[in-house]
């Protein structure tokens, strides 16, 4: 019924990260399919079947096109943003399970500095038409101001606080100085660097947001099987879920109503997991998924992180490894499925020893994924 | 303690555009009369005005005057003008309050500074009217009788 290992995620590509690629968005993702098709060892001709971020503005059709497959025999998108990637991965594990497809692409490609910038109110807002009628013209436009909403009631509700948001941050970043890829590679980051940084939407500070980055990243998933073309350790899926609305409590995440369903469906539980990537467009929201996941009690993740719970080498559950949204680059969720692979297979540059499981999150609770390292 | 100016709107901020499932809300706030949709089968309140009731399945709707009395739930305040509208006019505060009768509504505050906002604090209905045509349903600081 579940995957439970069945399907693989054989490959994986990016191309650099930048804040002006030079190149269009279709070039991106073609540069990315092509490197993740590569890392796989499976011929892009082998590729029947093509999933995307309903953002994302190049079309099955055209990725097909320019890649000559001969038979798309399965292709999709999910609506909503750009948190949609591991709920992309559930639907391409799932097709894969059902013998829809042989062979999936999952691809990304965003001139998301150089082009139209996500942080900007006109690429989202909706000129108060439907409910934007009852919320813009009080001055929430952008995805920010209603996360920003949900984050102050939530410091009221459990007494977390600003400086402990800081310290998802700065570890972030002290991951991204050990990622060469990473756009805040060189640069480190401080305590005081990030409560003294300006407010964007308070209570969000300049350090609390992500990046905005342009880049292609993709995924290539195939059966168990087939991924073997692929010698060395793999990323099998142990898990995969989906979650989109849900009515629960103003505070709470979807994640609470996704992740009873992932855990039963894992045979797993939170402490079984080693290493985390989770969606941090905003750092606050990767202490409240700590929370509504069950990694820690509601109320505690400020504390965890604060303590040094998700620092590599030393923390129990490491995070964003690779620097993350706020630090590697801004890649709606793809690079921390990339990163997420990494770990599994053993190849990231700050590397959770013998780590088994791998967890991912890209979106606080509208999908998530666990990897299993395969031998 | 009053604040020093009077409340500006953003002249370019978004203005709503009424669709057929809320035309009656809006006509509401011209008339003088924040209206929540009451559900005629199950009675359960919606803020803003849904197409089905959630509760029972039911298309069959009455309004209700609100009573205007709430609390501040929880707020934001936009520093950088991430949407050109706001440029010139930040900071700016936005709030969520929970009315007496439950909804919770998105609005301002006009009668305080953005640094005065602190969550519980309790606030009285004040219609706004931006034209003939439009009313918004704002707030400002309950008085302490």
């Amino acid at each position: 019924m579940t995957f439970m290992n069945a399907v693989t995620i054989a490959g994986v590509g990016e191309t650099d990260y930048s804040k002006n690629s030079g190149r269009s968005e279709l070039q991106l993702s073609l540069e990315a399919i092509n490197n993740a098709l590569q890392d796989a060892g499976i011929d892009r001709k082998e590729v029947d079947g093509l999933l995307r971020w309903s953002v994302d503005t190049s079309p099955e059709a055209t990725v097909a096109a320019n890649m000559g497959i001969e038979d798309l025999a399965w292709f999709g998108e999910i609506n909503q943003a750009g948190n949609v990637g591991a709920a992309l991965v559930a639907n391409g594990a799932a097709a894969i399970h059902a013998g829809l497809a042989n062979v999936v692409v999952i691809y990304r490609g965003v001139n998301g500095r150089s082009g139209r910038r996500y942080g900007r109110g006109d690429v989202t807002g909706r000129s108060g038409r439907g409910s934007a009628a009852f919320s813009e013209p009080f001055g929430l436009l952008t995805p920010q101001h209603g996360l920003a909403m949900t984050a102050r009631r939530r410091m009221f509700e459990t007494g977390v606080t600003s400086a402990q948001f800081g310290m998802v941050a700065v570890t972030e970043r002290g991951h991204a100085n050990r990622n060469p890829r990473a756009t805040f590679f060189d640069t480190p980051l401080t305590l005081d660097d990030h409560q003294n940084s300006r407010l964007i939407v308070d209570p969000f500070h300049l350090y609390d947001c992500c990046l905005e980055t342009d880049g292609g990243g993709a995924l290539v998933l195939t059966s168990t099987e087939r991924a073997k073309a692929r010698t060395g350790p793999s990323a099998m899926i142990r898990a995969a879920a989906q979650g989109g609305h849900s009515e629960r409590g103003f505070t709470d995440t979807a994640a609470v109503a996704l992740s009873p369903r992932l855990w039963k469906q894992a045979r797993l539980k939170p402490s079984d997991i080693n290493v985390a990537q989770i969606y941090d467009h905003f750092a606050p929201f990767v202490v409240f998924a700590l929370e509504d996941y069950g990694f820690v009690s509601r109320g505690e993740g400020g504390e965890f992180v604060s303590s040094g719970g998700i620092t590599w080498q030393n923390g129990s559950l490491p995070v964003n490894t690779s620097g993350g949204h706020l630090s590697e680059a801004y890649m709606q969720g793809m690079n921390q499925l990339i990163e997420s692979v990494r770990q599994a297979r053993g190849e990231s540059t700050s590397q959770v020893e013998d780590a088994q499981y791998s967890f991912v999150d890209t979106g606080i609770g509208t999908g998530a994924v666990i990897l299993e390292r395969g031998e | 303690m009053m604040s020093n100016s009077p409340w500006v709107r953003p002249i370019n901020l978004t203005l709503p555009n009424p669709d057929e499932n809320s035309a009656e809300f809006w006509e509401g706030l011209k008339q003088g009369k924040l209206l929540l949709q009451v559900c005629s089968v199950c009675a359960q309140t919606n803020y803003p005005p849904m197409v089905m009731c959630s509760g029972c399945g039911g298309f069959d709707f009455k309004w209700k005057e609100a009573g205007g009395g709430g609390f501040l739930y929880s707020y934001v305040v936009t520093h950088q003008p991430i949407h050109p509208s706001l440029v010139d006019y930040t900071p700016f505060l936005t709030v969520l309050i929970e009315l007496d009768e439950g909804p919770r509504i998105t609005s301002n505050i006009i009668d305080i500074q953005p640094e005065q906002a602190h969550i519980g604090m309790r606030v009285r209905l004040e219609l706004f009217q931006v034209n003939p045509e439009l009313t918004l349903p704002l707030f400002i600081r309950e008085s302490v009788s």
